[in-house]
């Protein structure tokens, strides 16, 4: 349900960028906490195989300290919040607490679809820290005048990894998932 | 026949209904359970329902996240509930329903657990974060170790599926008498009477009603139209003060239930 309504990003994110440049982007990069935006963005182009999808999921602190919530990267198969789908738990099944600088990716467990895309291949699933994140987001907010939320700016981190492996002309989608006015109180100390 | 069974064919004969209590495993104290189990046993309950403390108790109200939240701090696991069980057993009469949300017993394995489950003498299990439609699995195991899988009807389930969950569930059905999570009301909602011969019109099983029953008279005013009553946040919360509490409060309850008196133990 929540991906049927969150894919009205994916739909118009498809019909414009065939109406602007004609062709189908090469990569879709997309933050992943439940996985609501990202699943929004990807559904639509699902069937489009030629098109990559790569989900950025909050490694914090960094996947070993243990303070992070990259349920997919580091998760098992359990059952939460009424799906079948991979989540972070210890051996008793009690689910973990997790942490990451931006609270809408601060999550458990990831919706039951990003774990079959993953277990398919269909998409490719990477992280990036709080660190990376902040570097993210003030990356945006030179280059492009633009503030993005904490969210997407683990999306954004990526693309400096991404960009190596990209040519010129290559087309990347990266869903701007939210606006970072919210996120000022803990850039203020974080940035400090 | 399996031991829910019995009970409730025994109370039907002498015209009583059930008084079903629930306690989170190893609370207040994992060393203190056994004891309280017994107290309460005497003091009224007919069946237990024995909750495994979860970190994510989405069903559950204020009270019983505290307590499952109190629980878990003492250390206390799955595999610890089936040992206390196992030892409790042979102690009480009343029948033991493990009542757990489907991820710890994920985590142990379903043939595992049912398998244990039945070594420990467990009668029957509640999974409140299992539908009918994906009960299958847990169906079968269950039935093999002959232990009643218990399923939840609430005010907003629809007559269709109302029918598959009458058909499905053994030992009782769980009538949840409001749409919310587990905690005390005030009064029980207005709706239930309706709900309640709705219910009646789908199984000849027993019915039991729970979540927000939390006074005698809540218990007498629901009592004609149910087979048991189950009681948890309430009892939880008398608990918090002593065990000594609670047990009073399990004799009242008790009362109301059954106004006409002497109760056989067995």
């Amino acid at each position: 349900m929540v991906r049927d309504f969150q894919s009205v990003i994916g739909s118009e994110a498809r019909r414009q960028i065939l109406q602007v440049e004609g062709r189908l982007p090469h990569v879709l990069v997309a933050c992943v906490g439940g996985g609501s935006n990202s699943m929004g963005l990807f559904h639509p182009f699902y069937k489009d195989r030629s098109v990559r999808m790569i989900g950025v999921e909050p490694a914090g602190r960094g996947l070993r300290s243990g303070r992070h919530a990259a349920s997919l990267a580091r998760g098992s198969l359990g059952v939460f919040h009424g799906s079948k789908s991979i989540l972070l738990q210890d051996k008793d099944g009690q689910v973990l607490g997790t942490h990451s600088i931006s609270a809408g990716l601060d999550y458990p467990g990831v919706g039951p679809e990003h774990a079959y895309y993953k277990a398919t291949g269909r998409a490719k699933y990477v992280t990036a820290t709080d660190a990376q994140a902040l570097d993210g987001f003030k990356w945006l907010c030179r280059l492009e005048g633009i503030i993005p939320a904490l969210e997407p700016s683990h999306a954004i981190a990526y693309l400096k990894t991404l960009a190596r492996s990209l040519k010129p002309k290559d087309i990347v989608i990266v869903c701007l998932s939210g606006r970072g006015d919210k996120d000022m109180p803990i850039l203020e100390k974080a940035l400090k | 026949m399996n031991r829910i069974d019995q009970t409730f064919a025994r109370l039907k004969r002498s015209r009583r209904k059930a008084l079903i209590g629930y306690l989170t495993a190893g609370f207040p104290t994992k060393a203190g359970f056994a004891h309280l189990v017994c107290a309460l046993e005497k003091a009224g309950l007919d069946l237990f329902e024995i909750g495994v403390p979860f970190s994510d108790p989405v069903g559950d109200g204020m009270t019983i996240q505290r307590s499952s939240q109190k629980a878990l701090a003492n250390g206390v696991t799955l595999e610890w509930v089936l040992r206390a069980v196992s030892a409790l057993r042979p102690q009480i009469k009343a029948p033991i329903i493990l009542m757990s949300y489907a991820n710890p017993l994920a985590a142990m394995g379903l043939q595992r657990f049912f398998a244990r489950a039945k070594a420990a003498g467990v009668d029957g299990v509640i999974i409140p974060d299992l539908i009918p439609e994906e009960g299958k699995p847990f169906d079968q195991l269950a039935a093999k170790n002959g232990i009643a899988l218990i399923y939840l009807a609430a005010p907003t389930t629809t007559r269709k599926r109302l029918k598959r969950i009458a058909r499905a569930t053994r030992g009782f059905l769980y009538a949840v008498s409001l749409t919310g999570v587990t905690g005390a009301r005030k009064t029980v909602a207005a709706g239930v009477p309706g709900f309640l011969s709705q219910i009646r019109r789908f199984t000849s099983k027993p019915v039991a009603v729970g979540f927000g029953i939390s006074t005698p008279s809540q218990v007498q005013s629901v009592r004609k139209r149910v087979d048991g009553v189950i009681v948890g946040s309430a009892l939880i919360d008398q608990l918090e003060k002593s065990v000594q509490r609670a047990g009073v409060f399990v004799a009242s309850l008790q009362k109301a239930l059954n106004p006409q008196g002497v109760r056989h133990a067995s």
